[in-house]
């Protein structure tokens, strides 16, 4: 429905009030649902960990073990989470391995994004071959296996976390270029998209002023969670012993357990901190991920 | 008994915050076999109103104040279950943009069928297929063509379903939100044509919902006017819009205006004065006429009392400080 | 029967035998054709009001596609300023735009929802590079939007589609399609999607720009009575043909095609009897199109005469018909004036 346009109540300002008021209709709608508020508590806490608790919390990582007596000690007044086989301080590794695996992530995630979002509107706009082919080169990057590219490639150019991001970037972009496309797809048929046209505006100021804007909602929606897996992805070829051994992330920090038989060792504070940090981290971005998609998803959005 | 009588109604929408109020202190009473129209513009609460007969408003919309009874049988307070009896053996809904409605993975007489079962579920399937063929053919669809799918269909043929399922259970009153926007010009005359049909074989009574005041014109026998959730005129279709030998007499500026509005063939070739403005936004409190800011013969009285409902001839009353030509 | 229309200065649109086909493919291997547009010419001259009528599905929405280039037409001219505008590409073909505009049948949908109406009447100004500074820029869009009544203009400039009603959506399409001065507007049902009491303001600003500007607009819609009050010349299209054209007087007063007939009964509001004369069956898909005269299957005439084969067999052309000259036209064998 059309609202009054006449009379002193009109804001003067429309444009900013309605962008204000977009942003606080998602904040809100992503508060008010359970899984949510949920994900946005987790994030908040494992965030804090992760960006403030080692300037916080003054343990050394590296720092080895004076004796052997201080191997794989379980959680202490000096070492709240233990120590590693090497007398490491569990904790502290904890705090700084997190950064590793958000700053992997976040790479990833930026080259999945960007490689997917332009190659999705390109071939959602155009239609024709040029969407043939590109579809087809994402179907080829869709079947890609991310392990054994990986092993390739670190054999070839060795294990790095820009090794590792790129490779996690180059396998997640196809979701996100067909989500992206399919929109696209729709919003070409747009009236706002004929008119455009009918003006004779150039195909590159129709994908960018008109299409983009209109689907960048989808974008950051399919961004969260590209970074969840994205975490989840590293955090695992780390596991495997695939990830950088220098930069050691939670992922290194289980394989280094699993590795020094820490299970069998009983030493349950050096698996567990780890673990859990993955799995709250991975969720928290998922959770928040999902309520996102569920705001702005513009089929559930529905008619004016 | 009058198949509809509705009193006093009111029917609110949550807004976030505060209430819109769509349908304001609204009175209706439809005569066994009548045929109502109820016509408006977007905004004025018709669809509201008509959702609100069968109780199948939104979620988020109430039942402020007033009574609705269906053939002597009170709606309004009534538990789900109790108004479900109700709903197609009373009182049968045809929703706006029905014709999409169908589900495009069932046959039709399959559909039709599921509807019947719903509402008589002790009656043999081989009586109630027989029902589905003889109430397809009722609306003019051959036999042959029961066993189709509504992508079969055309948009004309789909909606002559949905009327055939609003049939099924021999409801004594039917309503209908523009059956005939979104069809074709031949398309809508074919449907009003059977309209006009069931009215007279199955003593039907009608309530159709609609902007177009010609097809209301074609089918109703009576024509009520609705503006921003109020009831602004009422009479005979014959009395307000005219006919051959009728001049049309609309006693309300607003139904004076939506007439001069229709472009006729009959008339000479040129445009009335049309509308300026919108309709007001009803979550606002509103004094006096609710018309009076687009008005073409609004006076100071008009914008400071609201208007009483004048009776300008039997049965012809407008809600208008000026219906019989002076204020009163 | 084509004329010299690069003679006639003031045809600003020449359409001759458009002809746009959709390829389509039914089931696995066979493929088969759209035959949206089938042969399809008419002209348009300066400061006329040139109305396509017929139902949804007829082809006069891609008619108006066509023309404005938003598709390419399988074969078929269509001339306006000197230029075949079926042949034009690229830099061409975006230069030619600036003298056609078309408005649409959605004023929400036509409009970028994140666009203010300032950058809406702004566009074509900046993708064609007119006015060569900002406030040159600013003063078109003023004198637009006063143009189509959205006052005070200033104001409305900054405020957002979803602020406005239709009738004030469409004013601003209409405001964009003024500011470039065109030659020609097609409209496509720019009023069916509007409340009753807001179209005649739209019809009247139409009319009013044609009055004062000398624009010619080429407007489709399925009403015929709103071709009535709006056009001068009226085409009935059906099935992706003319059927007939000619004056509006001609064709509402004395049609001459049994379809016109069908469609004129059907919308005079007040024939008297209660049950109206209606053409019996549905309009067949583009995809089976009758052959012979497309229309004989539901074809009063062709019921009345006893079936004639020629109706069967041959497609009937568009001929002249009455006294009217090359003026009003008919395709039909047996075209006479009824009434």
């Amino acid at each position: 429905m059309s609202s009054t346009t006449s009379g002193p109540e009109t804001s003067s300002d429309p444009g900013s009030n309605v962008i204000r008021k977009a942003r606080s209709s998602v904040w809100r709608g992503v508060w008010t649902d359970h899984m949510g508020r949920t994900g946005v508590i987790m994030l908040g806490f494992v965030l804090f960990i992760i960006l403030i608790g080692p300037l916080i919390f003054p343990f050394n990582a590296s720092a080895f073990g004076s004796s052997a007596s201080s191997i794989l000690q379980g959680p202490s007044r000096a070492h709240w989470m233990g120590t590693t086989e090497l007398g490491q301080d569990v904790f502290r590794q904890f705090l700084v391995g997190g950064r590793i695996s958000l700053y992997v992530g976040v790479s990833a995630t930026v080259i999945a994004i960007l490689l997917g979002t332009g190659i999705g509107l390109v071939a959602g706009y155009y239609v024709g071959w040029r969407d043939t082919i590109l579809m087809r080169v994402t179907d080829f990057f869709l079947v890609l296996p991310t392990l054994p590219l990986i092993i390739v490639l670190a054999a070839l150019f060795g294990q790095s976390i820009v090794v590792t991001s790129l490779v996690i970037g180059l396998t997640s972009w196809p979701q996100t270029a067909r989500i992206i496309r399919s929109q696209v797809l729709s919003l070409r048929e747009r009236p706002l998209v004929l008119r455009a046209r009918s003006l004779g505006a150039r195909d590159v100021r129709i994908m960018g002023l008109h299409i983009l804007p209109n689907v960048a909602p989808l974008i950051f929606a399919n961004l969260v969670l590209v970074l969840s897996g994205s975490i989840l992805a590293q955090a695992a070829l780390a596991f495997l012993g695939l990830g950088d051994p220098v930069q050691a992330s939670w992922g290194t920090m289980l394989h280094n357990a699993f590795n020094s038989g820490a299970m069998s060792e009983g030493a349950w504070w050096y698996v567990l901190t780890p673990g859990i940090g993955i799995v709250v981290m991975v969720l928290a971005f998922s959770l928040v991920g999902h309520a996102l998609d569920r705001v702005m998803n513009p089929l559930r959005r529905g008619a004016r | 008994m009058n198949v509809l009588n509705v009193h006093d109604l009111s029917v609110e929408y949550a807004m976030n915050p505060g209430v819109l109020r769509a349908v304001d202190h609204v009175s209706l009473v439809v005569e066994s076999g009548e045929a109502v129209g109820i016509v408006g513009e977007s905004g004025c609460g018709k669809t509201s109103l008509g959702l609100a007969i069968p109780l199948l408003l939104p979620a988020n919309a109430t039942i402020a104040s007033g009574s609705i009874e269906v053939s002597g049988e009170q709606v309004v307070g009534r538990s789900e279950v109790e108004v479900n009896l109700l709903r197609w053996t009373k009182v049968a809904f045809i929703f706006q943009g029905a014709m999409n409605a169908l589900n495009p993975l069932h046959r039709v007489d399959a559909q039709i069928l599921e509807a019947i079962s719903a509402h008589e579920p002790d009656v043999p399937k081989a009586v109630a297929y027989a029902k589905v063929v003889e109430l397809l053919n009722l609306v003019g669809i051959a036999t042959k063509r029961a066993r189709s799918y509504p992508h079969e269909f055309s948009g004309g043929m789909r909606q002559r379903v949905m009327i055939a399922m609003a049939l099924a259970c021999r409801p004594a009153l039917l309503i209908a939100d523009e059956p005939t926007t979104a069809l074709d010009v031949i398309s809508q005359a074919q449907i009003l044509n059977l309209l006009l049909e069931l009215r007279r074989t199955q003593d039907l009574s009608l309530v159709m919902i609609s902007h177009d005041l010609a097809a209301i014109k074609r089918v109703c026998d009576r024509i009520v006017v609705m503006y921003a959730g109020i009831v602004v005129e009422t009479g005979t279709t014959d009395e307000v819009l005219g006919r051959s030998s009728v001049v049309a007499s609309p006693a309300h500026p607003y139904t004076r205006a939506l007439i001069q509005a229709h472009p006729s063939l009959r008339r000479e070739r040129s445009l009335s004065e049309g509308l300026a403005g919108h309709p007001p936004d009803l979550s606002v409190a509103i004094q006096g006429c609710r018309f009076a800011d687009r008005c073409p013969d609004a006076q100071s009285l008009c914008r400071e009392v609201e208007p009483p409902t004048i009776t300008v001839s039997p049965g012809h009353s407008a809600t208008c400080h000026f219906a019989l030509g002076e204020a009163s | 029967m084509k004329k010299d229309v690069t003679a006639d200065a003031t045809v600003v649109l020449d359409v001759v035998n458009l002809v746009v086909h959709f390829p389509v493919r039914r089931g696995w291997r066979r493929r088969t054709v759209v035959r949206a547009v089938d042969d399809v010419s008419f002209q348009i001259h300066r400061g006329e009001i040139v109305a396509l009528v017929g139902e949804s599905g007829c082809g006069k929405s891609t008619i108006a596609m066509a023309v404005m280039r938003l598709l390419v037409p399988t074969s078929g001219n269509i001339v306006s300023g000197g230029q075949d505008l079926a042949l034009l590409r690229g830099r061409k073909l975006r230069a030619a735009r600036r003298r056609l505009q078309m408005i649409f049948q959605d004023p929400f949908g036509s409009l970028d929802s994140r666009q203010r109406v300032y950058d809406a009447v702004a566009e074509p100004l900046i993708i064609h590079r007119i006015g060569s500074s900002k406030s040159e820029r600013d003063e078109m869009v003023i004198n637009a939007l006063d143009l189509a009544h959205l006052r005070p203009p200033e104001r409305l400039a900054e405020m957002f589609p979803h602020e406005l009603s239709g009738g004030q959506r469409q004013r601003v399409a209409i405001a964009a399609a003024m500011v470039m001065q065109p030659d020609l507007v097609v409209a496509d049902e720019p009023v069916s999607m509007l409340d009753v009491s807001a179209r005649v303001g739209i019809l009247r600003l139409m009319m009013d720009l044609r009055d004062r500007l000398g624009i010619s607009y080429l407007f489709i819609t399925h009403d015929l009575a709103t071709a009535w009050v709006v056009a001068d010349r009226i085409a009935v299209v059906y099935l992706g043909r003319i059927v007939e054209i000619g004056a509006v007087t001609t064709v509402v007063g004395a049609p001459s095609h049994p379809y016109t007939r069908a469609l004129l009964d059907v919308t005079d509001d007040d024939s008297g009897e209660q049950s109206l004369r209606v053409l019996k069956g549905e309009t067949p898909s583009a995809l089976q199109i009758p052959s012979g005269c497309r229309f004989h299957p539901r074809c009063p005439r062709y019921l009345e005469l006893g079936g004639p084969d020629v109706c069967r067999t041959m497609d009937p052309s568009l001929d002249a018909v009455g006294e009217g000259g090359d003026d009003h036209r008919c395709a039909c064998h047996f075209a006479k004036v009824s009434t």
